[in-house]
């Protein structure tokens, strides 16, 4: 009973959503790199700066840590457009169970966010018909508000293995599923002038579709990771399988249609390459850079009919490991920072700075890690010409020995 | 962890928002809209029955079709009770009153109100048909005139009407034998057809509504009945206690009173004594009821106690009378406040004070005048009002501070030398009064912009300053007539200058058209699409001139609506026509005060609290012994409270009053006065008589116990040479009974016999279906789009580029209040005075439906000129691909009348508008 009701509070935790104006695009805004550790290093997705170097977001990273570990992460989101109300997020975006199979092969699976959005957007400017080619005679202001909630969540399985000292892989399969409910309401007001000719709205009623897209699909990450000496490089390969989309339409005048059925095809998605480099055995450096290509789905099922962004980025982090020289609660302190650039669509651009620290503790068994990213972007949008954001990111994971046959003294 | 912010919407125009689009869609101007007539339409799902003449050259026949095999399994044919049927017949409901023998060519069907039985104009047929019948929609189409004509060859059968109810008679035999035997394979009609010179034509309710068609049966059927029946017969009462005279009783054994015996003195006098020990009150004499001896064995008797009652004489049945005892130490206690000779509190007593007379019977009183000082105006015509406003001043008298002046706002301002009103407060002495005036300074501070020199206090009402109110009556006045206006100018015959609002216009001065100089009604120059800089396709934004269809402000030709005019005031309390809360009028009614409902000022009021009269409290005057030994009372002068002692003491002038107790009612009048009822017992109540044994016995009277009495048989004699058994009643009572009354009583013998009772019964089963028999009119296909039931025409109607458009907003959304579907209708249509009903269908290869939400219908009236339709759902539908869009169907169904003829104007066009977003 305890089980099934940590999976229910999991899935209703990870049903909600935070979401920029990129967001606004698409199936809403896409999800990955998650780990506060590895976020720290300038949005980095395959390191992370801590003792073993393991990252929640880098699949081949999870054999390097013999320990079975629980990890969860909340994130706090704001983001501030130019003449808008201040938007703020608060989620639960993270859980995983990661278990060893055997020497250097980890096995792991929980619950992670592919894309979200939660935004209400209320247009600030009325379309008009003339009283001319009114039907009530008069001329009719309209004005529109749309609402989106949701996004598609994953269900992952994830093996780790090192093939030798050198080489290791990672392979992540996600089971994609979840809902977005769309609403656009349009709001009908006729008009009339007061003597100095200031124009009178009044409410007339108002028109509705909401929209429930059902998502489903599968989405699988390959990773391969090879390091030697003080060198480490990582690449990666996102592919998203085959995507179902099933939309439920109900109109405000309560006419119900039958359900529709989008699918689409199988389209590698993302591809990145990493490289770390050791300072020394405490400090580091780290380079990456990814690309993700634009996904075009239906224009019934994306967010205003418009398709995702492409975006490329570079990331740039370093690190710092303070070891408690002495033997105690706490084992080691991590200290990072970095930097990143983004290109959405070729065009807009995406700037910030982040840091964050760690804590390993009970001979580095388990940690506590945040991160901060503060940032600017261009807005997709003409009306902002960008918006500013900040982003905190809280993660516990406490790891143990199990399974491990102890020799008897 | 669990919840998301909340957060405000962010304001934006998103790229790939809704945009929103307005199409309207007439019918094709090929054929692919017409009319056309169902060749294979039969009238059977119409709610009417048609018999008479459709028009000049068409007769319609009413044809009701029955299968006796439905009427098997009714109770008429399955109910053993029933022992045979008396009357059979087959009843017809008509709209209206069925035209007898009494109706002649100058009735109308409307109101045709005459009695008469006699079907004079319809002619009713029981007829034998085939199973073909059975399915008559068919079967009509096969009809041929020898067919019908074999039909109209049955024998008429005598049928009579009853107001709007047709009977037709049915040979019972044919049920008793056939029908419910089961015995018959035939299927029957009754066709209804009418006389040759019959020139109207009459509405009957066919099955398909609820007064359907019905078979009225009437039969006799068992039925059993419980009979009870006395054991005994009453010989004899007699009585030692009381003369024979004294009591009567009753021994008629059909009413339920029998073996009452009741007694009484007329004088409300003492009947029985009362007594420490029984005594024998009567005795009844009974024997055993002949006819029942051999069914009976014995009699088991009773005091109906439901009827007993017994009553003594009681002065004070509620026991409030003064009563008085003296203790051992020669102390009085007296209880009880009837008679006391003192006020108690709760008894009644007249507020009329202490003169002990009402108003109206005090001398002087008058009050003739029921409007006189009842504090509203009865009428403005008889009592006087002035409408002064709440000053109560006219203008001329007010100061401009919202009250009064003795002598007028002007002279005073001339006297003072005042320039203007130009003032705050001036002071002016009216001999030993200082007089106090208000001017614009005040008035400024005070916010009152009513203000002014003619009227000082600014009350006066006004909701039309410039008098430019459109007059409904007059048709004259601009400001709210709904047209935007102007001033036509033009040249006179003296070759001035001259405008429609002077007195020597003539309209042929003007070109009818406005010009650049005329005055006109304000007007927003921003086209007939009414926004300012929108794309007019008719470039009518910014020409200067108005164009129909632009904003205007319907103010008239001064430019302000009334609530801008100078001097307007709707709150203005002077001249509104209202008695406004503080003006005053003459409450005289109508003769001048004349009036006086307190002659001797007794009366207590809010002016005068030391009134007696109608306070609501028992008053008495206080007198006693002033210093000079001499009486005094409250009503002098020299009285003071210390010298009486605050009680009324016998002698003091008082309010009468009735000392007849907090009951306040005098013993006599008291329930039960003399007879009040005494509680009685009656013991266990039950005496048996054993008829097979029987023999004397005798009882012992019950125990009076805690009672006032008790009642029973003491004593059953048996005599045996006349089989006789004499009952002694004894009684006992411990108070002299003044009145009785008491019921021998029994159970009684019962048993059950048979018997039969007429029923009739309304039956429906058989009925299996009816229609009007008519042929179709020839339909000619022409342009007028129409609509007709009785004769099976509908319409087709095909939008132009509608397909296209459904097909090409597959994901619009339609608006409910904006999308319309409008039908023109023509003058010429022939509707009935109960309207029409239109359905507007969809229609495919081989199905329809309705479109429209229940009731699925619009009603069209003679009057109607258009129709307008909310039509979004409907359209909504063919967008989400719910309905394949092959055209709508225009159609009238027969719950009214048949042939109602609706048409649609050929000169307007059906139009469907669309609005959508996407």
């Amino acid at each position: 009973m305890r089980s099934r009701l940590l999976l229910l509070f999991l899935i209703i935790s990870l049903s909600f959503s935070q979401s920029s104006s990129i967001a606004l695009r698409g199936l809403g805004e896409p999800k990955s790199t998650i780990d506060p550790a590895s976020i720290a290093l300038g949005g980095s997705q395959y390191f992370s700066g801590n003792s073993k170097q393991t990252s929640i977001s880098s699949p081949s990273s999870f054999w390097r840590s013999a320990l079975t570990r629980i990890s969860m992460l909340n994130t706090y989101d704001e983001i501030e457009f130019d003449k808008s109300p201040l938007q703020k997020q608060h989620n639960f975006t993270y859980f995983g169970f990661a278990v060893p199979v055997g020497i250097k092969k980890v096995f792991s699976f929980g619950l992670i966010p592919a894309t979200r959005i939660n935004m209400t957007i209320s247009e600030d400017e009325y379309a008009y018909l003339g009283a001319d080619v009114s039907p009530e005679g008069y001329p009719i202001a309209i004005q529109s508000d749309y609402s989106f909630e949701g996004g598609i969540s994953q269900f992952f399985t994830l093996f780790s293995f090192s093939l030798d000292k050198n080489l290791s892989f990672g392979l992540r399969w996600n089971f994609m599923f979840g809902t977005m409910t769309n609403v656009e309401t349009s709001n009908y007001y006729s008009i009339d002038y007061e003597q100095d000719s200031t124009m009178n709205y009044n409410f007339i009623n108002s028109d509705g579709l909401t929209t429930v897209n059902e998502f489903t699909g599968q989405n699988l990450l390959f990773e391969i990771r090879y390091a030697r000496g003080r060198h480490e490089f990582v690449n990666s390969i996102d592919i998203v399988s085959p995507l179902k989309v099933t939309t439920h339409p109900y109109y405000s005048n309560s006419v119900v249609t039958d359900e529709r059925v989008f699918n689409h095809k199988m389209n590698l998605q993302a591809i990145g390459v990493g490289y770390n480099f050791d300072i020394n055995p405490n400090s580091g450096l780290i380079l990456e850079y990814h690309t993700k290509n634009p996904v075009s789905f239906h224009e019934d099922v994306q967010i205003f009919n418009q398709p995702t962004l492409s975006e490329i980025s570079i990331n740039l982090g370093m690190f710092y490991r303070a070891l408690n020289p002495r033997l105690g609660f706490w084992s080691q302190v991590n200290i990072r920072g970095g930097t990143y650039y983004k290109q959405y669509d070729e065009q807009f651009n995406d700037y910030g700075l982040t840091m964050g620290v760690g804590l390993e503790f009970l001979q580095n068994m388990n940690s506590v890690d945040i991160s901060i990213v503060v940032g600017s972007r261009d807005s997709i949008f003409p009306e902002y010409k960008n918006e500013n954001y900040m982003n905190i990111t809280l993660g516990l994971t406490t790891g143990e020995k199990w399974f491990v046959k102890r020799r008897r003294k | 962890m669990l919840t998301s912010c909340e957060n405000e919407p962010i304001s934006l125009n998103p790229e790939g928002g809704n945009t929103f689009s307005f199409k309207t869609f007439t019918i094709g101007e090929e054929n692919s809209s017409f009319s056309y007539q169902h060749t294979s339409f039969t009238a059977v799902e119409s709610n009417r029955l048609y018999v008479g003449k459709i028009d000049p050259n068409k007769i319609s026949h009413a044809l009701i079709i029955i299968n006796p095999d439905s009427l098997l399994n009714n109770d008429m044919c399955s109910d053993t009770n029933i022992v045979e049927f008396t009357s059979v017949s087959f009843e017809m409901i008509a709209k209206n009153n069925i035209p007898n023998s009494h109706f002649t060519e100058i009735d109308s069907l409307n109101d045709f109100d005459r009695n008469g039985s006699e079907s004079t104009f319809i002619n009713s047929r029981w007829v034998v048909l085939d199973d073909s019948w059975l399915t008559p929609d068919v079967k009509m189409h096969s009809l041929s005139d020898s067919d019908f004509d074999s039909l109209l060859g049955e024998t008429q059968i005598d049928a009579t009407i009853d107001g709007k109810t047709m009977h037709i008679p049915i040979q019972i035999q044919d049920v008793n034998n056939n029908w419910c035997t089961g015995s018959t394979d035939k299927v029957y009609g009754v066709l209804l057809s009418p006389n040759e010179d019959f020139d109207y034509l009459v509405e009957f309710y066919s099955s398909e509504y609820y007064s359907t068609p019905h078979f009225e049966f009437t039969y006799d059927k068992k039925s059993t009945e419980v009979i009870n029946e006395n054991r005994y017969e009453i010989i004899e009462v007699s009585s030692d206690a009381l003369d024979v005279l004294e009591f009567d009783s009753n021994f008629s054994d059909t009413l339920d009173a029998w073996g009452t015996i009741l007694s009484y003195d007329v004088n409300d006098g003492i009947i029985i004594n009362s007594s420490s020990t029984p005594q024998e009150l009567f005795s009844i004499t009974i024997t055993p009821n002949e006819s029942l001896l051999d069914s009976i064995s014995e009699i088991q008797l009773y005091i109906n106690p439901l009827n007993t009652i017994f009553s003594y004489d009681d002065n004070d049945p509620t026991g409030d009378n003064e009563f008085c005892e003296t203790d051992s130490l020669g102390v009085e206690t007296c209880v009880g406040t009837e008679g006391n000779g003192t006020f108690d509190e709760g008894e009644y007593f007249y507020d009329v004070g202490i003169d002990n007379l009402s108003s109206e019977e005090e001398n002087g009183y008058d009050n003739a005048d029921p409007n006189e000082a009842n504090g509203i105006l009865d009428d403005s015509e008889l009592e006087s009002w002035f409408d002064l406003g709440n000053d109560n001043a006219p203008d001329s008298l007010e100061n401009g501070c919202g009250g009064k002046l003795e002598i007028t706002y002007s002279s005073i301002i001339e006297t003072l030398e005042l320039d203007s009103v130009n003032f705050n407060i001036e002071e002016y002495i009216v001999g030993d009064d200082t007089t106090t005036i208000c001017g614009q300074l005040y008035w400024g501070d005070e916010g009152c912009n009513n203000c002014s020199f003619s009227d000082p206090n600014g009350d006066d009402y006004n909701i039309d300053p410039n008098g430019d109110d459109y007059d409904e009556e007059t048709e004259t006045g601009f400001e709210g007539n709904g047209v935007w206006d102007f001033l036509d100018c033009g040249i006179d015959s003296n070759n001035e200058e001259i405008c429609a609002d002077e007195d020597a216009w003539v309209d042929t001065f003007g070109n009818g058209v406005w010009d650049v100089g005329e005055l006109f009604e304000p007007f927003l120059d921003y086209g007939i699409d009414q926004l300012a800089g929108y794309f007019d396709a008719d470039s009518s934004e910014g020409n200067g001139k108005y164009d129909e269809g632009e904003y205007y402000y319907d103010t008239g030709i001064d430019g302000l609506y009334n609530s801008n005019e100078i001097d307007y005031n709707p709150t203005g309390t002077e001249n509104n026509d209202e008695l406004d809360s503080a003006e005053d009028f003459n409450d005289c009614g109508v003769d001048s005060c004349t009036n006086d409902i307190d002659p001797t000022g007794d009366d207590y009021s809010p002016i005068n609290l030391e009134g007696f009269e109608g306070n609501g409290e028992w008053d008495f005057l206080d007198c006693g012994i002033d210093s000079n030994n001499e009486e005094i009372c409250a009503n002098e002068e020299a009285w003071a409270d210390n010298l009486g002692n605050g009680v009324w003491d016998v002698g003091e002038p008082h309010e009468k009053w009735d000392d007849y107790g907090t009951d306040q009612t005098e013993n006599s009048e008291e329930t039960n006065f003399g007879n009040n009822s005494l509680d009685y017992t009656l013991g266990s109540n039950l005496y048996s008589l054993d008829l097979d044994n029987p023999d004397s016995i005798t009882y012992s009277l019950p125990d009076i116990s805690e009672n006032d009495m008790t009642l029973g048989i003491t004593q059953i004699n048996y005599n045996e040479n006349e089989s006789t058994h004499e009952l002694v009643f004894s009684i006992q009572s411990n108070e002299n009974i003044t009145g009785m009354q008491f019921q021998l009583s029994h159970i009684q013998y019962s048993y059950t016999i048979g018997d039969t009772i007429e029923i009739t019964q309304s039956v429906t089963d058989g009925v299996v279906e009816d229609v009007s028999l008519y042929t179709l009119d020839d339909f000619t296909e022409d342009d007028t789009l129409r609509i007709q039931y009785g004769h099976g025409i509908e319409t087709h109607l095909t939008f132009d580029s509608l397909a296209q458009f459904i097909d090409e907003h597959k994901h619009s959304i339609i608006s409910d209040d904006f999308t319309k579907l409008i039908l023109y209708i023509d003058s010429t249509s022939v509707i009935s005075e109960e309207s029409t009903l239109l359905y507007i269908n969809r229609e495919t290869e081989d199905d329809e439906g309705y479109l429209l939400n229940y009731p699925y219908f619009k009603t069209v009236s003679s009057t109607t000129d258009s129709i307008i339709i909310d039509f979004g759902e409907a359209i909504q539908r063919y967008i989400t691909g719910e309905y394949d869009y092959e055209g709508f169907t225009l159609k009238s169904d027969g719950q009214t009348f048949n042939f109602s003829q609706v048409k649609l104007d050929p000169s307007k066009k059906p139009k469907l508008e669309i609005f959508y977003s996407e």
